[in-house]
């Protein structure tokens, strides 16, 4: 599985739990954190929690990704899916 | 829209959120976090269902002392214990309808001293499985109060790892435990509300047995004696009568001869379930949808309360596409996994168990009243379309060649001579000029079927017979048999003759060709003897299977 493969297979999971409306889209530019962001403060930590246990998993990448800073940056790497998966596997690439 | 409550120990947000998704005519709501004493105590509007799920390590204190090797007084704990099931159940008994309340487990992450675990009166699985017993028997007078095992959702590995969640925002178990247990109570709730599956239709060939009984015979088939396969469909079969003994009705659905399918059932030493085991059937050659609409009207019961049981996806999506009320799970490709499958379902839950549902067959069967079947608003030309079937016509060549003899000597039912041939006999009767062969291979979007049917012909001046007619059950009963008499007809029309003969020879078995020739505009010119004139005039075939028609490669 790749980063994006993970992170994909997670939305699919939390998305479970949206309603129509809140569903996040398999696209680059939906938006994560911040303003126009779907996902409320439960939803958001079980959908980091479960990319951090799948990384573990299936990647064997043991990361913290409930990171506070990262999470308050509404225009850091968490401001998106793309800039989210960008970040992972730049980190992943240098790591 | 009935209203459930969730009271529990942890943030039980996303347990709604999920199965608000499943049913959304439910109204939920649940109690503040960590407040279950309290909520006892002060909460004061009544509510369809209440879920009391709870962990054993957060209310009962002297639990927790267990766990954290304190000092432990069993009795101290087992009043814990009661005083918190009486205090739920004097809730249940002013505030709700129907209470579900999962049995206390361990922490998923528990480990303990193995070799302490299960230790008479101290050991925590010793303790909290008494627990739960004490419960049981204080909810034990209470027909509404269930207590349910919450352990068979905890069979992922990966879900146990869920410190984080709970860490973070109060949440202890993942997406998956969440999604087993929301099923675990939707099947509770259909039995107590009277919608719980009550009958299961179930195919025959490869189904309730291994092989085709219409080919391999009584003694051929597989079920029972010293075979793996064998095995596998005695336990399914054992699996179905305790769900019969429940009250859960059997009937039949399936392609087939009704006389040799029923003396199986009859007279086969290693049957579990017996003729008077099943409250009606259709055994026929007719297409499944139809028959199962018939079937349902006759036991008068919806098509919503039906479970369809068979291991051919063709039939399945069949009987989906028509039937969208009926319940067609899709059987395991493996029947060594069919008696587990089944097990795992969960459309037979019931609120209790009583005399009457051990009789229920018997009461089915005797109330049966004909009613006349209503035709299903569902069109087969339209679903023969939809399976996107694929006919090709193959000449005889080195590399089909094993699967025509096999063909000539495996097929009973569709088989109009059933000529028995061997390799050097087939080939010595082939080398005469007048004589063809054709196979046929069938794909569809299921999947690849092979080479299904053969037909061999002798040509004279004037007159072609149809010597052999073989068709495999697989492809039984989609209209495939009459594209291969087109296509027959076309091949003698290029060759310029006027008429075709087919003499069936009756077997045991073979009543099936003799129902198609019966049905075609062959014309019994002598008993058994079918003739058609004028071939030229065109017969029809289905514009909803593609033919195709391809050269001898060698």
């Amino acid at each position: 599985m790749t980063i994006k493969q993970i992170v994909y297979k997670c939305l699919d999971e939390i998305n479970l739990s949206l309603s129509d409306g809140d569903k996040l889209n398999k696209s680059k530019d939906e938006l994560l954190i911040g303003d126009g962001g779907k996902l409320d403060s439960l939803a958001l930590m079980i959908f980091l929690t479960d990319i951090e246990k799948n990384l573990k998993n299936h990647l064997n990448i043991d990361i913290n990704v409930l990171d506070d800073k990262l999470m308050s940056n509404s225009n850091g790497p968490y401001k998106t899916i793309g800039t989210f998966i960008e970040y992972y596997e730049k980190k992943n690439e240098i790591n | 829209m009935k209203s459930i409550r969730i009271v529990s120990d942890f943030n039980s947000n996303q347990l709604i959120r999920l199965w608000k998704n499943i049913n959304n005519n439910i109204k939920f709501s649940n109690n503040d976090f960590n407040q279950v004493y309290q909520e006892f105590a002060n909460y004061k509007n009544r509510n369809d269902i209440t879920v009391f799920w709870t962990n054993a390590q957060r209310v009962i204190p002297s639990f927790n002392d267990l766990l954290e090797y304190k000092d432990f007084d069993e009795n101290v704990c087992y009043d814990e214990v009661r005083n918190y099931a009486i205090s739920l159940k004097t809730y249940h008994k002013e505030k709700s309808n129907i209470s579900i309340v999962p049995s206390w487990h361990l922490p998923l992450d528990f480990k303990g001293i193995e070799s302490q675990n299960w230790k008479f009166n101290y050991g925590p699985k010793f303790i909290i499985s008494k627990m739960n017993m004490i419960m049981s028997e204080i909810f034990s007078q209470d027909e509404n109060i269930y207590l349910i095992d919450s352990e068979i959702w905890f069979n992922d590995k990966i879900d146990l790892d869920i410190n984080k969640l709970w860490y973070t925002v109060k949440v202890p178990y993942s997406n998956n435990i969440f999604l087993n247990s929301i099923t675990t109570f939707n099947s509770i709730l259909d039995g107590v509300l009277g919608k719980s599956k009550k009958i299961i239709i179930l195919d025959l060939d490869n189904t309730l047995w291994g092989g085709i009984i219409g080919d391999d015979g009584i003694d051929g088939i597989k079920l029972g004696g010293h075979d793996y396969l064998g095995e596998a469909f005695l336990d399914f079969q054992k699996e179905l009568k305790k769900l019969k003994r429940r009250g859960i009705l059997l009937a039949i659905c399936s392609k087939n001869n009704e006389k040799i399918a029923i003396d199986t059932i009859k007279n086969h030493s290693e049957m579990i379930l017996k003729k008077d085991d099943f409250v009606t059937w259709r055994i026929n050659w007719d297409d499944k949808a139809t028959n199962i609409q018939s079937l349902m009207n006759e036991i008068n019961l919806g098509l919503d309360s039906a479970v369809f049981l068979d291991d051919n996806p063709l039939e399945r999506d069949l009987v989906k596409k028509a039937l969208n009320e009926i319940e067609v799970p899709d059987l395991p490709l493996d029947p060594t996994n069919y008696s587990s499958f089944l097990r795992s379902l969960n459309y037979f839950e019931s609120s209790t168990l009583t005399k009457e549902d051990f009789a229920r067959s018997k009461m089915y069967k005797e109330n049966i009243k004909r009613i006349e079947s209503k035709k299903p608003n569902f069109s087969f030309d339209r679903w023969i379309k939809s399976t996107e079937s694929k006919l090709k016509c193959i000449k005889i060549n080195n590399s089909n060649i094993e699967r025509a003899i096999q063909l000539f000597n495996k097929t009973n039912q569709m088989n109009l001579s059933t000529r028995r041939l061997n390799r050097e006999e087939f080939l010595e009767w082939i080398k005469e000029k007048n004589r063809f062969v054709f196979l046929y291979s069938l794909k569809d979007r299921f999947g690849d079927l092979g080479i299904i049917g053969l037909v061999s012909l002798e040509i004279n001046l004037k007159d072609a017979m149809i010597v052999d007619f073989i068709l495999s059950c697989r492809a039984m009963g989609r209209n495939i048999e009459n594209m291969i008499l087109s296509h027959i007809r076309k091949f003698l029309i290029e060759k310029e003759k006027d008429s075709i003969t087919a003499v069936y020879k009756k077997t045991s078995r073979n009543s099936p060709i003799l129902d198609m020739l019966k049905k075609s505009d062959f014309e019994e010119i002598t008993k058994y003897t079918f003739k058609r004139n004028n071939i030229s005039i065109y017969f029809k075939s289905d514009p909803n299977i593609k033919f195709e028609e391809i050269n001898d490669k060698n």
